[in-house]
């Protein structure tokens, strides 16, 4: 070996061992600040909760008005979502598959809930049907009522996830074409056999991922349920709205104990995340091979 | 089953991708339309398969008009340049997808459709493929199993969108004698899409040289080789040498349609020789007349007398054999 290899590999082993100082420093730094701003946090809600004991804990879980706020964030969660699943595989199929004027501003107010405060879309929604609002009346005469109510939470949980399905679904199926489409409609398939046989399947891991993602916003949803719902304890609460009612009374256990089940269903959710990702992922890659 | 197109005219905004096209295919005819990228051949084959609607015109489907026909009715095999098969499925769903589609009085049991599927998988020679998924798969194998897929219905036409485009150029000729012989089998009417007029010529029993939108000439190989109809057509066709011969005028030759000589002869023109190159059974010489900057490339059989010990800038006597004033274009 020459003096010049020598010295080359003697200084790429000192940018390496730079690099792995460097590289260490980072990893531990992602570590530090995971452990402070997540981990931390974490351990505080369930010492929070589990202060006075598990009885405690199970009292604040299993009192009505928990139960109830539970019950309708599920609910809010279980229409909210497959309304978005329908809307999001519509509006990525007709932006993917289809051209026409104003497709770019469509997918632009796709994004609206995205830049939109949720607070303000609560507002919307209380101007537009509340009692001073612009259908106020009409709805009054017919005696429906959708803000304070069921409706007005399904509302502002659907306008703040909106974004979710389609974002997820329009640049899958615009990368994937038509292509297979039309050879399942050239043998003789009819729309709902191409759908069902061709491009659900291959959507199937993105439209997962995008429907958990969906369901963990809808969940945690605050500012445009909170306008809209009017805080009736044991009717209108949700799960994080009842954390905040029970934290403002100063029953930080209950509260904790609340929050800790917000945080049991998040990691729920956060593993459905992980295993439809991976599966994207891979099927994305296997796609790239081509 | 015979496909004749009645004055089809095809806009995509603007542009003009087909111009009031005419065209009548017999019956278990092999046809290729052959054209440069962006003639309007591609559309073509979409709008005689229904993927597309053409703005006026007609398609009719031996004696049936079907321009107002679905995809799903029109009974077309369609073989896309990049396959289309259904990735998620197996070879085996792939081809077998057709069959179960079929509404329920009509579509084949379970086992029938197995028969059908390994017959045919048999005969593109893939049958041990059957359980293997696209991404597993190398081109030319994909090409087979959408031929396969295509051919399970028993379709009346065969359409193939550029069906060797994507191939490497060994597995490319392969195919295409393959698809000759299989075609020659089963003897359907098909038309194929390419911008090769080797695989056109090697393929198809006729030729449909388009270019902008138009049909520039229709005919069988060698007669559009030999006699075509436009300079477009002589270019696309093949290599072409062009000799100005002043005043506006000039002669258009192949490269093996030309006469070498060491010596002055009569008729012979001199020029430089610029680079030679063997290859094969025959060998080029590029040539460089004075006159013109173009340069003349010239074929000839690897021992003819004019190369023995020929090299770079010796000069060397030329003559197209089409030297006819007649063949002035």
């Amino acid at each position: 070996m020459t003096t010049t290899t020598l010295s080359a590999s003697a200084a790429a082993n000192a940018a390496r061992r730079g690099s792995a100082a460097g590289r260490i420093a980072l990893i531990t730094g992602a570590w530090l600040t995971f452990a402070l701003f997540l981990l931390l946090p974490l351990y505080v809600v369930l010492s929070e909760a589990l202060k006075l004991g598990f009885g405690t804990f199970f009292t604040a879980l299993v009192e009505p008005d928990a139960i109830s706020a539970l019950k309708l964030t599920l609910l809010a969660v279980g229409i909210s979502v497959p309304l978005n699943l329908v809307f999001g595989v519509a509006a990525a199929w007709c932006v993917s598959k289809y051209e026409f004027r104003g497709k770019s501003i469509l997918v632009t107010l796709i994004d609206l809930p995205f830049s939109v405060s949720p607070v303000i879309a609560g507002l919307i929604y209380v101007l537009l049907f509340g009692a001073q609002g612009f259908f106020g009346e009409w709805l009054q005469e017919r005696d429906i009522q959708i803000i304070f109510a069921l409706p007005g939470i399904v509302l502002a949980t659907v306008f703040v996830t909106v974004p979710f399905v389609a974002r997820e679904l329009i640049p899958l199926m615009q990368e994937q074409g038509t292509q297979e489409e039309e050879a399942a409609r050239l043998l003789g398939a009819n729309g709902w056999q191409m759908f069902w046989h061709v491009t659900l399947p291959n959507i199937k891991w993105g439209l997962i991922y995008g429907v958990v993602l969906c369901a963990a916003r809808a969940m945690g949803e605050f500012g445009a349920v909170s306008v809209v719902s009017g805080h009736i304890r044991g009717y209108t609460n949700t799960l994080p709205l009842h954390v905040e009612i029970l934290y403002n009374e100063y029953n930080h256990v209950a509260a904790f104990s609340v929050a800790s089940l917000l945080l049991a269903l998040a990691l729920v959710i956060l593993l459905l995340k992980q295993w439809s990702e991976a599966r994207l992922s891979r099927l994305k890659s296997a796609g790239d091979e081509e | 089953m015979s496909i004749e197109i009645r004055n089809v005219t095809k806009h995509f905004g603007a542009f003009r991708a087909l111009n009031d096209i005419n065209l009548d295919i017999r019956s278990g005819e092999l046809v290729a339309l052959l054209g440069p990228s962006g003639c309007g051949k591609t559309s073509l084959l979409r709008i005689i398969a229904g993927l597309e609607t053409p703005d006026t015109g007609n398609i009719v489907f031996h004696g049936e008009d079907v321009s107002q026909h679905d995809v799903r009715d029109r009974n077309v095999g369609f073989v896309f340049q990049h396959y289309a098969l259904f990735r998620h499925m197996t070879v085996f769903d792939n081809v077998a997808f057709g069959l179960r589609m079929k509404p329920k009085g009509e579509r084949p049991s379970e086992q029938q459709i197995a028969e059908r599927v390994h017959e045919l998988l048999n005969m593109v020679q893939l049958d041990w493929l059957a359980d293997r998924y696209p991404e597993q798969l190398s081109g030319g194998q994909r090409q087979r199993i959408a031929l396969a897929r295509a051919l399970a219905v028993r379709p009346k036409v065969l359409l193939l969108d550029e069906p060797f485009g994507a191939l490497d150029a060994k597995v490319r000729k392969e195919l295409r004698r393959w698809l000759a012989r299989l075609h020659e089998e089963i003897n359907l009417t098909s038309v194929f899409v390419t911008h090769d007029q080797e695989e056109a010529m090697e393929v198809a029993d006729r030729i449909v040289v388009m270019n902008k939108g138009v049909i520039e000439q229709i005919g069988a190989p060698g007669e559009v080789y030999e006699k075509p109809a436009s300079d477009f057509v002589y270019h696309f066709l093949g290599d072409s040498n062009r000799l100005h011969l002043g005043e506006d005028r000039h002669l258009l030759f192949r490269p093996h349609e030309v006469s070498l000589s060491r010596l002055a002869m009569e008729e012979h023109r001199a020029a430089q020789v610029r680079d030679i190159r063997p290859l094969g059974a025959i060998t080029r010489v590029t040539l460089k007349v004075d006159d013109q900057e173009e340069l003349i490339e010239a074929e000839v059989v690897k021992d003819h007398d004019s190369l023995t010990g020929l090299s770079r800038g010796e000069t060397l006597f030329f003559k197209p054999k089409v030297w006819d004033p007649q063949a002035t274009r």
